[in-house]
């Protein structure tokens, strides 16, 4: 019985020997890391790599730089030396002065772009070299698009900045364009009534109309200051609310007023009534509205701010409504004046221009 | 004349006294009747679309910087039918050119005198178009 029990284990165990002596044997040879391993490694490296003597002996080297150094020297990789040299010193590719720095450069050749290091390495205290070629080309050509890019980025931004510098000055040169039109224009008027006064029979034009105009006139200038655009506060708020209920009234609308007309300079009065001249328009024409209400806030103006709200009572259109050219230009001229145009559709339609002090 | 056969004119001038000496030299030829007079171009063609404004006698610079010719082109293109005259007392040619490019029918250099801001109504009323002549 036991002897057929030794029989039966001999037998299983044959077969089962080779197989646990060949895994004892590879298990062992994982640990261990042969030439060929390591030369099959680094020849599917995706950059060259070499190792060299001091006076350039190759050691070690990989496929990709060998066929780098066949494609430009049409020769093998012999010497990493004479290979460095005739790459930098003679000039064999294109390089890449700027990006020059000790134990690297760049070199560019068929519209690739390669960096090449080179640098000694102890090894067990003895001096040995190491060259890399890695091929940048597409990090070279993003960082060249970015920077393109930000030159292009600050190219515009100084052009804003010119712009924004020129728009000061237009409006600097307007107000003042306009306040001397306004003295040309009053002193042409009465030079010509003066004139016309002198050289023609009068039956309309006494001597003493002529001196009460001139008068008007004299205190008409001495009141404009400045700019020559501003106006006594008061006379300019009152008039021109007046003035806009009267033009609402021309097109059937009633005008209903809020809060105080900011009376801070003729610019802002200016773009209110061109806003309201839009929002009324459209009022009337789109929104079949009979009233129209304009509600002044000065709630940011510690900010140097107002906000205008101009709300009727007709038709509220879609959120999604398209604008016309009353409400685009509106727009345009509310940024220009460096404010900024909003829309509210709950419970009425209105438009609401928040802006600083102009 | 009656009322309702005059021409109804809107004078749009930031001068209150250039305002009140055009009104009253229309309103005494008996052939027009001053329907609206006011000093701010932006506020305008309200009172175009409101209706029954025949012809504009409007300044080119207003209360406000209000540009009339500004006004004149958004009239223009709303209301074709409604006559405008520019008026200046600037001569500027570009203004010129800007407005006959808007269809506005007449352009007029102030003057005292009532019967040259007459005759140009009366001309431009009867269907001719009348701009400066510049003499070299």
């Amino acid at each position: 019985m036991m002897m057929r029990i030794l029989i039966i284990l001999l037998l299983f165990s044959i077969p089962t020997v080779p197989g646990v002596l060949l895994a004892f044997f590879l298990i062992r040879s994982r640990d261990r890391v042969g030439r060929n391993s390591i030369k099959y490694a680094i020849d599917h490296l995706p950059m060259g790599l070499a190792f060299y003597e001091p006076d350039g002996m190759v050691l070690l080297s990989n496929l990709v730089i060998n066929s780098y150094c066949e494609r430009t020297t049409k020769k093998p990789l012999m010497n990493c030396r004479s290979f460095l040299n005739d790459l930098y010193v003679e000039s064999l590719t294109e390089p890449v002065p700027e990006y020059e720095v000790p134990d690297q450069f760049m070199m560019r050749q068929d519209d690739r772009m390669y960096q090449i290091r080179h640098r000694e390495i102890p090894v067990q205290g003895r001096s040995v070299f190491q060259m890399t070629i890695v091929d940048l080309t597409d990090l070279y050509e993003n960082e060249a698009r970015l920077l393109k890019e930000a030159e292009q980025l600050q190219a515009a931004q100084e052009k804003l900045k010119s712009y924004d510098a020129e728009a000061e000055e237009l409006a600097r040169n307007e107000a003042f364009l306009a306040a001397k039109t306004r003295i040309h224009d009053m002193l042409g008027q009465e030079l010509l009534a003066t004139r016309y006064f002198l050289t023609e029979p009068q039956e309309r034009l006494t001597a003493q109309d002529l001196i009460d105009r001139w008068d008007t006139v004299l205190k008409e200038l001495m009141r404009s200051e400045g700019d020559g655009l501003t106006q006594a506060k008061s006379t300019m708020t009152q008039d021109t609310m007046q003035a806009l209920k009267q033009a609402a009234s021309a097109i059937g609308l009633r005008l209903k007023v809020e809060g105080a007309f900011p009376s801070d300079s003729a610019r802002l009065a200016r773009l209110i009534v061109s806003c309201a001249r839009v929002c009324m328009t459209n009022a009337v024409r789109h929104g079949n509205a009979n009233e129209m209400t304009i509600s002044f806030s000065d709630d940011h103006k510690e900010e140097g701010g107002y906000t205008i709200t101009f709300s009727n009572n007709g038709i509220i259109p879609s959120p999604r409504f398209v604008k016309g050219g009353g409400l685009n230009g509106l727009e345009r001229t509310v940024e220009e004046a460096q404010g900024s145009v909003s829309y509210r559709f709950e419970g009425s339609f209105s438009v609401v221009v928040k802006v600083g002090s102009i | 004349m009656d009322d309702h056969m005059k021409i109804k004119v809107m004078i749009v001038e930031d001068q209150e006294l250039q305002r009140a000496f055009i009104s009253d030299a229309l309103t005494d030829s008996g052939r027009y009747d001053v329907a609206v007079s006011i000093d701010n171009a932006d506020l305008s063609d309200l009172y175009v679309d409101g209706g029954g404004i025949d012809l504009v006698l409007m300044d080119i610079y207003t209360a406000f910087g209000a540009d009339g010719l500004d006004a004149s082109e958004r009239i223009k293109a709303m209301h074709p039918e409604v006559k405008i005259i520019l008026m200046t007392s600037m001569p500027e040619s570009a203004w010129i050119t800007r407005a006959r490019d808007a269809g506005v029918e007449s352009f007029w250099y102030k003057e005292v005198a009532p019967d040259a801001i007459l005759s140009v109504c009366d001309r431009t009323m009867g269907g001719e178009s009348v701009y400066p002549v510049f003499v070299a």
